[in-house]
């Protein structure tokens, strides 16, 4: 194992160890399970992830599968929330995720920027937007599943079954407005309101200027007002 | 009927994307900040506007997602089927970012060879083309100095051979000016035959530079090859060797006038060969290999990318 790796992960998976089994994510600033975020900007991956991170790519350009499958434990929960926000589909967005790591596997020799989960996020978005396009419409009912139980937040004994109601009922109407802004308003605003990037991150992400970005995410604001403003009392605190 | 006029909202006037901007803190100048500020203090329904902003921007970031229905680790079958065979790993790190300069490198190869080949006169061995001519031509020239320069030589010593053998060189240098370029020419050997068999007029031997050149300069014994060649006690030969026109204009076609190098004495044997070797200087065959290698390469990093291309990597 790379010394690296050690130093900046103390709990990295040794070469020819067996496979992590697959249960809860450790926790970690680029991996906060989106069911648990709260604040309105989440931590941002420091310095120490991004070492984590292309150390753990290195490992893995060297044939370490074990390494690249930790970086999927990282980051799998991101981004499927990204993407499930942004297609309106459970099994279009893990189809999307599966393919973005796949995408990422193959082409692991080409990634060079800093930041691995910036990358990771470019070719998820890009594959949740080829999803829409070979639909070419928007999902008639977003969320069919919405009293799948993989809905249900959290329990969570201090919040109580009130306030956990209340997230829940707050979070499908937001979805439901969500499904029926532009797919580009919506990327954005999940870029910057729920990942937390900034505008210029978005847009060196998805290729557009940083004017476009911000026209972006406001419009798409102002179009959610529109479509919420018979429940914005649901939405005040 | 009451007759009063129908008062439009003002909030539909006032510019809610500068409230929203506002309500984002989103980066506003002074002016900006004032102007959302105003419509803030005078319009309660801007007011409700930046408030159900931040309302929505704090229920969005809290939102719920449904949890992930599977875990999307890669098992080792679906890694050996993303690596590829070898042949695409290959062309796969061809393409990777630490290849990045190979493409500008093989363009400028390429460049740099075509720019050698033309700087060396033209593809080499191929008929017909500058190389062959310029080489005939380069030939000629320097064929013409080296009878200039070996003439002197000559005229240390006692015997006056030394107009025929500039007779002779000149002959050479001028045929060889002539030559198409297919033909190879004999080493010391004249040709006017090429251009006066045909009945063609010869070109001049003035235009050679070394003809130009050997006129004005004396030998030894202060007469100078001109003067020798032309002078009255002997019949034109340098001219009519030329295969060009002569210092004494006869207008009779140079097919009836007699060739030089029958008639004169045997020229000695240059020191070098006059024709240069149709294959091409070293730096033409440099440069042509620089070029095919730096054309490879584009080549080769092209089908790469078509090759590895992949849509989620843009």
């Amino acid at each position: 194992m790379d010394p690296a790796i050690v130093a900046v992960m103390p709990d990295a998976v040794e070469p020819g160890a067996p496979p992590v089994e697959d249960g809860p994510v450790p926790e970690t600033a680029g991996a906060a399970p989106l069911e648990e975020s709260t604040t309105h900007l989440p931590p941002r991956p420091d310095e120490l992830d991004r070492a984590r991170d292309r150390a753990l790519v290195e490992e893995a350009l060297r044939g370490n599968l074990d390494a690249f499958n930790r970086l999927v434990e990282l980051y799998q929960d991101m981004l499927f929330g990204l993407t499930v926000r942004v297609v309106n589909d459970r099994d279009a967005a893990a189809d999307a995720v599966q393919e973005a790591f796949l995408s990422a596997y193959r082409n692991l020799s080409r990634f060079r920027g800093d930041s691995f989960r910036s990358w990771l996020t470019r070719i998820a978005l890009n594959a949740a937007t080829d999803i829409l396009r070979l639909r070419k419409r928007r999902p008639a009912d977003p969320f069919p599943e919405w009293e799948d139980e993989s809905w249900q937040p959290p329990t969570n004994e201090a919040e109580g079954p009130e306030a956990t109601a209340v997230r829940r009922s707050r979070s499908v109407v937001i979805a439901q407005a969500m499904a029926q802004i532009t797919t580009d308003q919506r990327a954005a605003i999940v870029l910057y309101d729920v990942e937390g990037y900034d505008y210029q991150e978005i847009a060196d992400m998805t290729g557009v200027s940083l004017g476009t970005v911000k026209s972006r995410i406001h419009r798409g604001r102002l179009a959610l007002r529109d479509l919420l403003s018979d429940q914005m009392e649901l939405l005040r605190d | 009927m009451t007759g009063e006029p129908i008062r439009p909202n003002e909030h539909d006037l006032h510019e809610r994307l500068l409230v929203v901007r506002f309500a984002t803190d989103d980066e506003l100048d002074a002016a900006e900040a004032a102007r959302a500020r105003g419509l803030l203090a005078s319009c309660p329904e801007c007011a409700a506007l930046a408030n159900d902003i931040k309302a929505i921007s704090r229920a969005t970031a809290a939102s719920l997602t449904p949890s992930r229905p599977r875990d999307f680790r890669l098992t080792p079958d679906q890694a050996a089927a993303a690596r590829g065979s070898r042949i695409r790993r290959w062309l796969g790190g061809l393409t990777s970012p630490g290849m990045g300069s190979l493409r500008p490198l093989a363009g400028a190869a390429v460049a740099l060879g075509l720019l050698l080949v033309v700087a060396a006169g033209g593809i080499p061995g191929f008929p017909g083309t500058a190389t062959t001519r310029d080489t005939a031509g380069s030939a000629a020239v320097s064929a013409t100095e080296e009878a200039t320069i070996s003439t002197p030589a000559e005229i240390e010593g006692p015997s006056n051979a030394s107009p025929a053998a500039t007779t002779a060189a000149a002959a050479t240098a001028a045929a060889a000016a002539s030559v198409p370029p297919p033909q190879p020419v004999a080493q010391g050997t004249t040709m006017p035959s090429v251009a006066t068999d045909a009945g063609l007029p010869a070109r001049t031997p003035r235009a050679q530079p070394g003809n130009e050149k050997t006129p004005q300069e004396p030998d030894a014994s202060g007469q100078s090859y001109g003067e020798a060649s032309g002078s009255p006690s002997e019949p034109p030969k340098v001219g009519l060797a030329a295969g060009g026109a002569t210092d004494q204009p006869t207008g009779a076609p140079a097919a009836a006038r007699p060739t030089s190098a029958p008639v004169l004495a045997p020229a000695p044997a240059p020191t070098t060969p006059v024709n240069q070797p149709q294959g091409g200087s070293p730096l033409a065959l440099f440069g042509l290999l620089l070029g095919i290698v730096g054309l490879a390469v584009l080549v080769l990093t092209f089908v790469a990318r078509r090759a590895t291309k992949d849509p989620l990597i843009r």
